[in-house]
């Protein structure tokens, strides 16, 4: 029984893909180039893991199928990331939104960020923060209008650099080794 | 200004681990399964190095997924050494193959968690 449940499942996620796919596929501002090549990267990703999920015979249920509900379950957590963030900050886009790209993309050439600017989205309901996964940094609606919480998209900069995957990047080492940093 | 980064990590981290425990067992299931596969001495010398909180080894990754399989008072529910030395040794018997399923769930509990609370930020 559950295996056709799951099979109905992964048919309606292909599904929600393809169309958030189309919705990335959209004309945006270049701004806006790195988070919807990674979006787009996800629902490659997830959508090869779902048609793997469809194409795997079934020999035991008894010992097939937890497995595949968890990761099914999984892929699904990836999906909903993927439509309730990037594909979400993609959709409301608006000029607010391109103001402040066009102004990190300053910032990040005046303090050299050694790494590939984020997009900003006035999206946040609670207060700044970053998602480093989409490489989407999130702002309150209006904050685009005040000056006082600059220094905190300064902050938000800094959480990419202490990801593992940029740990040992050439670019870092100088970052690493500074004197603000007591990594005994 | 927020604990996003720190739940994306854990949650990558979470995802990571029951992946593998999952690739594990699935490889286990193949009739081809005798030698000892690449993810299955990665999980083995993972769940040891976690026995001893990453300690032994320094690493960070088996002090968190030691964290992860701890319950509500802390103590752990499978004999992680135990368990990655039969996977090093290709002793999978049922008992360990059954610690393994566990392993899993309690994973998936763990991600559903995290993803719960980088919902309901």
């Amino acid at each position: 029984m559950i295996e056709p449940y799951l099979i109905g499942s992964v048919t309606q996620a292909l599904e929600r893909a393809r169309q958030l796919i189309q919705i990335v596929q959209g004309p945006y501002p270049r701004e806006y180039d790195g988070l919807r090549q990674i979006c787009l990267t996800r629902l490659d990703v997830i959508r090869r893991d779902l048609l793997e999920l469809t194409r795997e015979s079934i020999v035991d249920p008894r010992l097939q199928t937890p497995r595949r509900v968890r990761h099914l379950k999984r892929i699904m957590g990836q999906l909903s990331a993927t439509e309730s963030v990037g594909v979400f900050a993609l959709s409301r886009t608006r000029s607010d939104d391109d103001f402040l790209n066009r102004f990190i993309t300053d910032i990040c050439d005046d303090i050299a960020y050694p790494l590939i600017r984020p997009t900003i989205c006035q999206m946040s309901q609670d207060y700044f923060h970053i998602y480093p996964d989409f490489n989407l940094l999130c702002m309150p609606l209006i904050e685009g209008r005040f000056l006082l919480h600059l220094p905190d998209i300064y902050h938000e900069l800094c959480h990419p650099l202490h990801r593992p995957q940029n740990a040992d990047l050439p670019g870092l080492e100088a970052y690493w080794s500074g004197p603000h940093l007591n990594r005994t | 200004m927020s604990d996003l980064s720190l739940l994306t990590g854990v949650y990558a981290n979470v995802e990571t681990y029951a992946t593998l425990v999952d690739r594990v067992i699935e490889g286990l299931r193949q009739p081809a399964a005798s030698g000892l596969g690449d993810e299955r001495a990665k999980l083995a010398n993972l769940l040891i190095d976690a026995s001893t909180q990453g300690r032994t080894s320094r690493s960070r990754e088996a002090l968190i997924l030691d964290s992860l399989l701890r319950d509500e008072s802390g103590q752990q529910r499978i004999d992680l050494q135990a368990l990655g030395q039969r996977l090093l040794s290709g002793t999978v018997d049922k008992t360990s193959q059954s610690q393994l399923e566990a392993l899993a769930e309690q994973l998936e509990k763990e991600r559903a968690e995290v993803a719960s609370r980088l919902r309901g930020r």
